[in-house]
Order: C-alpha cells, then sequence, then structure tokens
C-alpha cells in the first residue's frame, strides 16, 4: 500500500520570502513546513511555480521577482541554484523590471520569462543554464501565459491588445486581436488586459481579463475578433485559473471575488467563498480538483472545485502575491516547521484523488403516476 | 404597564402566562446562584481561605471569535514588515504630516461647519474646495505639493456620511461610513480647541487589518505632542466602529473620604471637556495604491457573507 501523500503548496509574499505549506493525511491541519529568503520589498515574489527535477524525488521552485530576476531554489534547502535577469542588456525602469510572466518548457528543459516591460528570456536547466535565446515582446506587458503543448505565448497589457507569438520562431506575432467594437456612446474603451490564459490543453482558445471588468474569449483559428464577451465583477479581472479539460475556468478579480465559468454555456456560475481581497495568484492542481489561490488579505486558500468547500486556509502574515502547488510528498517525509495559526476545515484531511470525481448525482423524481 | 403580576396564575392570557412563569423560574435561579455564591464567599471568610473569584459577565468583546491574524507584541516579522510600508517614513520621522482637507461635490453649509470643526483637530490641515476635481487627479496634485494625505468628506443630502483618507504618494486609501455626527456647538459645554498639536490615542487595533488603520490615523498628526494643550484626540475601536472623541483634561488633586472601598486621602483625578466634533467611523473598504475606484487593489472589502457571527470582528 502506497504511503499516504501529503498535499504541498508554495506561496511567495511581497517580501520577497516564499514558504512551502502541507496537509494532509498525517499532518494535523496546515504546516508550514520551509521557509526561504529575506525581507527585502525590492525583491517581492511576483509568480511562482515548480519544476520538477527527474533525477530526485522533488522538484525545483523558481521565483520570479519585482526586480526583474528569476531564482531558481532547490526544493528541500531552498538555495539558490541559478539567478536569470529577464532584462539583461535592456535599459529598464523600475516599473517595468518586474516578470510578468514565467513557464517551464518540460520537453525542451527550457525555463522562459518575461518582464513587463517587454523583455523575454529563455534558458536552458540541463547542466549549464545559459541563456538560450531572448527577444523583444512589445511592451507594457501585464499578463503573460504559455499553452500546455509549450508552443505559443499568449501576452497583453495596458493599451495593448492580446498577441499570441510563436516560440519556436522566437517573439514572431502570430495573431493579434482586433480591437473590440465602440459602445453605445460611440467611445472604444482603450485595451487594458490584466490576466490571461488558454482554455483547456490546445493553443486555440485563449481567455482574456481587463481592467474594465470584463472576460473575453477569442479563438485563432476563427476571427481577429472576441467569440464572447462578458462583465465580471466591479474591479479588474486579476487571474484566470482553466481546467485541463476547458471545461470550466475559474476568474479572480481584485475584489476578492472567485467565480467560475462554466466554458460550454458560457455562463458565470457559482463563487468560491472566503477572499476578502485582491487575489493576486490562482494555481489549479495539475491532477486534483482543487484550486489555491493567494491575496493580499494575507491569507492562501485552498478550495475543493467540485464541492466548493474550503479545504485549508493558511494566515501568512503578509500580503501573498504568488502560489503553485508541488508534487505531494510522503507525509513523513514533511519536516514540521513552524505551526501557522491555520486549520483543516470540514473534516476533508484526504480530498479525492480522482480528477473526475464528481458528487452522487441527485436521483432524478419520477413523472408519478 | 401595569402592577407587576406576582403570581402567573393571576394572568388570564395563556400566552403571558407562559412567559410570565418562564421570566419567575428565571428570577429564581438566579436568585439561587447568587445565594450559593455568597454562601461559598462567606465559608471561605470564615475558613481563611481565599474567597473564589466574581464571575465575569459575558460580553462580546470577551467571547470575540479568535482571529489569526491578531499581532503579538514579539512577531519580529511583522516588525520588519512594518519597518518598511508606507507609514515607515512618518514613524521615522522622516516626514511631518500636511493633510489637504476637501468635500465632495456640491457642499451644503452643515460641511462648512464640520469642516471648521477639522481644521481644528487637524494642526497641520488645509482645506481646499472641490471645485468638480477628480480625486485621481486630486492625488496627483496633492503629491506634487508635498502633502502626506487627503481626505475627502462625503456628503448626501445635507448628510455626512463618509470619509475617504488616502495615504500620499502610495497609497493605502480606506473608505469610511461616517455616521452619529455631532459638532461641536452641538455638544453640551463644549470647549474651544486651542491650537497646541494634540496627543493621540488608538485603542484596540489589535489585528493587521486595524493595525494598519491604527497608523494611518496616527499619520495624519504629528508625533510630537504639546503637552501643555493638555489636549488629546480618541479613535477607540470596538466592535469595528471606530468612535472619534476631542477632549481637554487637566488633572486636579482632590481629597478621598474613604467611601466606596478607597483609601482615604489626596488622590489625583483626571477631569475631560468634551472639545469635539463627535463621530463614527466604520471601515468599509481599504484600498493598496491610491484611489482607483474602477481598476484599483483592494485589501480589504466588507462583504455580507463574512458577517457569520455576532462575535466576529475584524479590526
Amino acid at each position: 500500500m502506497a504511503a499516504p501523500c501529503a498535499l504541498r503548496w508554495a506561496v511567495g509574499d511581497e517580501n520577497g520570502v516564499v514558504r512551502v505549506l502541507a496537509a494532509g493525511p498525517g499532518l494535523e491541519g496546515t504546516n508550514v513546513v520551509k521557509k526561504y529568503g529575506e525581507m527585502d520589498r525590492s525583491r517581492g515574489v511576483e509568480k511562482i511555480l515548480a519544476m520538477p527535477v527527474e533525477e530526485q524525488d522533488d522538484c525545483r521552485i523558481v521565483v520570479g521577482r519585482k526586480n526583474g530576476t528569476v531564482d531558481v531554489l532547490e526544493g528541500q534547502t531552498g538555495a539558490v541554484v541559478a539567478t536569470f535577469e529577464c532584462n539583461k542588456g535592456r535599459n529598464t525602469i523600475s516599473q517595468h523590471a518586474r516578470v510578468r510572466g514565467m513557464a517551464f518548457l518540460q520537453e525542451h528543459q527550457k525555463i522562459l520569462m518575461c518582464s513587463r516591460g517587454g523583455g523575454m528570456a529563455v534558458h536552458t536547466t540541463k547542466d549549464s543554464w545559459d541563456r538560450d535565446s531572448g527577444s523583444e515582446l512589445k511592451g507594457p506587458v501585464d499578463c503573460a501565459q504559455v499553452d500546455r503543448t509549450h508552443t505559443c505565448l499568449a501576452y497583453g497589457g495596458e493599451g495593448r491588445e492580446l498577441s499570441v507569438v510563436d516560440l519556436e520562431r522566437q517573439g514572431d506575432r502570430a495573431w493579434r486581436a482586433r480591437q473590440p467594437e465602440p459602445n453605445k456612446m460611440g467611445v472604444r474603451p482603450r485595451a487594458w488586459l490584466s490576466a490571461v490564459d488558454f482554455v483547456g490543453r490546445g493553443p486555440d482558445l485563449v481567455l482574456v481579463g481587463t481592467a474594465d471588468h470584463e472576460v473575453r474569449l477569442y479563438d485563432t483559428r476563427a476571427q481577429n475578433g472576441h467569440v464572447m464577451a462578458l462583465p465580471f465583477g466591479e474591479s479588474r479581472v486579476t487571474n484566470i485559473a482553466s481546467q485541463l479539460d476547458g471545461s470550466l475556468v475559474w476568474l479572480a478579480n481584485a475584489m476578492g471575488t472567485l467565480q467560475k465559468l462554466d466554458m460550454r454555456k458560457h455562463l458565470l456560475e457559482a463563487t468560491l467563498r472566503g477572499p476578502c481581497a485582491s487575489i493576486r495568484s490562482l494555481c489549479h492542481h495539475p491532477e486534483r480538483m482543487l484550486l489555491a489561490s493567494a491575496g493580499l488579505d494575507r491569507f492562501c486558500w485552498i478550495h475543493d472545485t467540485v464541492s466548493r468547500k474550503t479545504l485549508y486556509k493558511s494566515y501568512l502574515k503578509n500580503q501573498l502575491t504568488a502560489v503553485c502547488f508541488l508534487p505531494e510528498q510522503d507525509a513523513k517525509l514533511v519536516e514540521e516547521g513552524d505551526r501557522a495559526p491555520t486549520k483543516a476545515l470540514h473534516g476533508r484531511s484526504n480530498p479525492s484523488t480522482d480528477p473526475s470525481a464528481r458528487p452522487p448525482a441527485k436521483k432524478k423524481r419520477g413523472k408519478g403516476l | 404597564m401595569g402592577r407587576p403580576w406576582m403570581c402567573s396564575a393571576d394572568v388570564d392570557d395563556a400566552i403571558r402566562r407562559t412567559l410570565v412563569l418562564s421570566d419567575l423560574r428565571l428570577q429564581r435561579e438566579k436568585r439561587k446562584q447568587r445565594k450559593k455564591l455568597a454562601e461559598e464567599r462567606e465559608k471561605a471568610i470564615e475558613a481563611g481561605q481565599v474567597p473564589p473569584p466574581k464571575p465575569e459577565p459575558k460580553t462580546l468583546e470577551n467571547t470575540r471569535e479568535k482571529d489569526d491574524t491578531i499581532i503579538r507584541s514579539d512577531d519580529e516579522e511583522i516588525g520588519e514588515d512594518l519597518a518598511d510600508d508606507e507609514f515607515a517614513q512618518y514613524f521615522n520621522r522622516q516626514v511631518s504630516p500636511k493633510v489637504l482637507l476637501t468635500t465632495g461635490r456640491k457642499p451644503t453649509a452643515i460641511m462648512f461647519k464640520f469642516l471648521a470643526d477639522l481644521l481644528h483637530v487637524f494642526p497641520d490641515a488645509t482645506y481646499y474646495k472641490r471645485n468638480n476635481h477628480e480625486i485621481k487627479k486630486m492625488c496627483e496634485y496633492a503629491s506634487k505639493r508635498e502633502f502626506t494625505d487627503l481626505v475627502v468628506i462625503n456628503e448626501d443630502r445635507k448628510n455626512i456620511n463618509g470619509m475617504l483618507v488616502v495615504h500620499l504618494p502610495e497609497g493605502p486609501t480606506a473608505y469610511f461610513r461616517l455616521s452619529s455626527l455631532k459638532l461641536s456647538k452641538e455638544i453640551k459645554g463644549h470647549g474651544k480647541p486651542t491650537r497646541h498639536r494634540p496627543e493621540l490615542v488608538l485603542n484596540n487595533f489589535s489585528t493587521r487589518l486595524g493595525n494598519r488603520i491604527g497608523r494611518m490615523f496616527a499619520s495624519l498628526f504629528n508625533q510630537d505632542p504639546e503637552f501643555r494643550g493638555r489636549r488629546v484626540v480618541t479613535f477607540h475601536n470596538q466592535r469595528d466602529f471606530i468612535f472619534f472623541r476631542h477632549h481637554r483634561y487637566v488633572f486636579e488633586t482632590k481629597e478621598d473620604k474613604g467611601k466606596a472601598g478607597k483609601q482615604k486621602g489626596i488622590g489625583i483625578r483626571a477631569r475631560l471637556q468634551e472639545l469635539g466634533p463627535r463621530f463614527t467611523l466604520k471601515l468599509q473598504t481599504l484600498q493598496k495604491g491610491t484611489f482607483d475606484s474602477k481598476r484599483g487593489e483592494y485589501e480589504w472589502v466588507h462583504k455580507p457573507d463574512m458577517d457569520t457571527s455576532r462575535r466576529r470582528f475584524f479590526l
């Protein structure tokens, strides 16, 4: 029988500190297992992702920072294995230095990063950590995302509509969205993309969120205009996280609203309760039906997306800016670090491992006599 | 009201009879408990032991729901974060407060009376006419002129109902609902404030959010009060309502005659005279950065589904 595995996730905050948390069978509540980095506001965490390492039964943590540097940390010790510069060789003002997009291209064993000013760099992760290539995106870039087949990069920002570039051709624009039609007053609102994600596994469907409280769906195969536009919330859309099968997308905004968008019906459905501040980062678990969110209310939430219940909620003292799931580990290997004031809620210490798990269907009433 | 019923059998109406009966039972239980406690105290005193302590009445404050965000005095991490936040320059005495006071569009007479009182409260405040400027533009203008805070008082149909405090140049921005306003002239026995810099009292800002709001209020006043003026401004937080009071105090010697358990002798008493105004604030939203209602990010927003319990407070 396999040893029970603890759920693990990494959270970064605005002071540049990265914490690894663990919860699940064999552990009581949520524990802050590791804490890496010194407090330095200029090195605040902007993006974080897990980089699995084949030789070791663990992963490395890639951290993109406010000053444009990307650090690769050893998962167990937090030692800095490599540091990259997004804006190397470019004159970038401090506001445009921050890392806005990061992706680990597993097949090619490379890390891609881009900054707000538009500087994009790709580094290899095998043996040497050399810079493989670099190019320039048309900035400012406020959101950037690589699709799950690692072929395209979608990005946009303030004054810049959605552009999709081909990664193999290094920055050549493959597709660009057309500006939306003017509204009833004859005014065409200024483009300001604040969130982007590819829907499902393919590189064709892209969902963007704008600072004007709207989400728009683009199909790069069909047309340059949007396929769907929906108003969402009352503030800037901050994050979009798509489920792997593309049927559902989770939207988050700057007021703490976390809501489900059904991609078949194009309707906004249920919300996840809990966050009361801007949600800076969303991460959907690659296998399970779990969603991690971290925001300016200094709490990190793990919700079960099927039952919509809060599984774990941890208070981490500083304003949180990035979250990602790490590979699960045997609970006995997880060291007990500081006890964060947290609790496992609703008695759910062992979330469903079946990605297709659904609550039991309600019995249909017969038509009666 | 009628005479009190001594016996429930005197009540003809069945529903009222059951209510009176249950009330009498409750009173009987309470009398029994008081008698039992008094007997235990007497026995303990006779036996020369320490009598059991009097039970404290349960209030909403002492049965408050446990909050993870309450700051402990020995928390180093939070201390490091506070040493580098937006108010750090004020607390390090690198910057002195300079407050820009303004109104909503189309202020009425009551607004000007309130502003006159507020200009007495804040020693470093300047009033500017609103003139239909946008708040975002006002923030830029005020930052260039080296103002540290922008305070906008909102009014609706001759009723002052809101206060927006924007800390410059990078925020945060807090919006409060203002209620129970009493101007100085409406307060009986009010005094006339002097121009001395006041002392500041901030009570019960215990959570992380409360601490941030408390620091925001502190940054509106100068760090060096003039104690000679004997003027004090109080922001007292209770159950997430912030009570603003403005007093002058005086210490007097008074002879104690040994009544009510106090020792005989000469004691020092503080006497207060309210200067006004008096109002209550309730935090609605706290925004990161300066005012931007459309595209800004919020650090805290009050939502109805947060009110899960009467014993849950956020400040």
